[in-house]
């Protein structure tokens, strides 16, 4: 029964192959024409199905006009007028404990800088300074006075040009970062924020805790992580540190993570969610590189390596492990 | 009505036209036929369950129009459409000995008082935009991200797929996938035409 249906999407696909090829892919030319022209000349099914597509491409092209730039592309925008500030505003501020954290609801001349789920961007500051931003992240950035930005959730990847006369900040929830000029990497949720050192140094502080935890000096190296409770910092590996930054490639690096982990990392790039389906399998451990968007690479190996069962239920992915014998 | 061909007599046709006729029954096809789309799957929609056909029928449908309109271009398009969608329907109730449906009323309904294609046109017109977002709502994420980036940012192929991490023949299957369903979506109507996975 689905057979003649399975026709015509295949000359539908086809068709659509054909508009791609010659509408977007920049190298048509008089021998591509040629075979196209040949498609459509073997079936009125070919034609009309391509007439079909090539129109409704015409009108996707037509609404260009009419749609504002998304949000993610408007930093592009956004930044050429931003005031060269850092440099022009005389010292006026000194960073330092006790300045406003951000629970401010007055904060001027900020501007906010966000990626959707999967998205990636590099944000070039006035300051020189560099900041990319992974998936599902929130920025705002606010150079008026002084450096200052707050990660309010995700991830991001900091190279902060050198001014020892203007510290730089980030603030994530009640934690902040101040640096001179240095790399590192924030990852903000709802549960903890990590810091990792690439280069230079970071001061972390909190305004919550125990005194003698309040703030911490880090280096090369160096991972805080800074729960509620909390903070602790460990020596992470050139091996490990190359593993969370792996992003930056579009990569996700798993060396003995759990299953539960590594679906939770997938997750935060896809909207196809994958779901664990009890907590034996997802203490399963799996190694390897996968691309943070693909979903279906990942539970391809996982199936063959750790034999569990794959399954999709609606938007989701459901693992679990395969029930031998009775 | 009884000035248009039988639509059911048309597909022995093998004469060849010359280009210049050819372009012009294109540029018919595009302009009168396509915007009747919504009223065909809608008669689709009334008078046969099985969804699954709705792509190969309307293929068919599409097939005999453009083949008669080769011989020459029916007067009472959209009368001709539906009458060619109806016979089709029969012809394929009969051969595949299923079981009859029950009526075909949607096609007087239908069928008489629609020469005037000229409102559809213009509501298509209007609420393109519209259908458009609506239609990219309705896409595989992905598909949408790679439609969005080379329709609405103007992103090249490689672009893109630097953009997405993917490899350029990932992105054109992105967006072939987009295109398929944006073009349901704006001629057969937001509220179907999804293809069943």
């Amino acid at each position: 029964m689905t057979e003649p249906a399975a026709n015509a999407n295949t000359t539908e696909t086809r068709a659509a192959e054909w508009i791609v090829a010659r509408r977007v892919r920049g190298d048509w030319d008089a021998h591509k024409q040629a075979a196209l022209d040949q498609w459509l000349a073997q079936s009125p099914a070919h034609t009309t199905a391509y007439l079909r597509l090539d129109s409704a491409w015409e009108r996707t092209t037509r609404l260009k006009a009419l749609r504002p730039p998304p949000r993610r592309f408007a930093l592009r925008n956004i930044l050429p007028s931003l005031p060269t500030l850092a440099k022009s505003v005389a010292a006026l501020a000194v960073i330092g404990i006790g300045l406003t954290l951000a629970s401010g609801p007055e904060r001027p001349r900020e501007q906010t800088y966000a990626t959707a789920l999967g998205g990636h961007d590099v944000l070039k500051l006035p300051d020189g300074s560099q900041v990319e931003l992974d998936t599902d992240t929130v920025l705002r950035v606010s150079l008026v006075n002084k450096r200052e930005v707050w990660l309010d959730k995700g991830q991001a990847y900091f190279q902060i040009a050198h001014d020892p006369h203007h510290p730089f900040t980030v603030t994530a929830a009640n934690r902040k970062v101040t640096v001179l000029g240095t790399k590192f990497l924030m990852r903000q949720d709802s549960k903890r924020l990590e810091v990792a050192v690439m280069e230079g140094k970071v001061r972390l502080e909190s305004s919550e805790g125990a005194a003698q935890q309040r703030s911490a000096l880090l280096t090369l190296g160096d991972e805080a992580v800074a729960t509620k409770s909390g903070m602790t910092v460990t020596r992470k590996t050139p091996q490990a540190r190359a593993q969370v930054m792996a992003w930056r490639r579009g990569l996700l690096i798993f060396d003995q993570n759990t299953l539960a982990d590594a679906a939770a990392e997938l997750n935060r790039y896809n909207s196809r969610k994958l779901v664990i389906a009890d907590t034996a399998t997802g203490a399963l451990t799996i190694g390897g590189t996968f691309r943070t968007n693909d979903v279906e690479a990942f539970t391809r190996v996982v199936r063959k390596i750790l034999g569990v069962d794959v399954q999709s239920r609606g938007d989701d992915i459901v693992i679990s492990q395969k029930h031998v014998g009775g | 009505m009884a000035e248009t061909p039988d639509p059911d007599s048309t597909h022995a046709d093998t004469s060849c036209p010359t280009s210049g006729a050819l372009a012009e029954v294109n540029a018919w096809f595009v302009r009168e036929v396509l915007p009747l789309e919504a009223a065909l799957m809608h008669f689709l929609r009334r008078n046969w369950r099985n969804r699954s056909d709705f792509p190969d029928l309307r293929q068919d449908v599409y097939v005999r129009v453009y083949e008669a309109a080769q011989k020459e271009i029916p007067h009472a398009l959209k009368p001709f459409l539906l009458r060619t969608a109806r016979n089709l329907l029969i012809n394929r109730v009969k051969r595949e000995q299923i079981v009859p449906i029950e009526t075909f009323a949607d096609l007087d309904v239908l069928g008489t008082n629609s020469n005037e294609a000229a409102p559809d046109q213009v509501l298509m017109a209007r609420d393109d935009l519209r259908i458009l977002q609506d239609g990219l709502d309705t896409l595989p994420p992905r598909a949408r991200e790679a439609i969005v980036l080379r329709q609405i940012e103007g992103l090249s192929l490689r672009e893109i797929a630097a953009r997405m991490n993917i490899a350029e023949k990932t992105v054109e299957r992105h967006i072939t996938i987009a295109l398929k369903g944006l073009a349901d979506h704006l001629y057969s109507g937001p509220e179907d035409a999804r293809r069943q996975p």
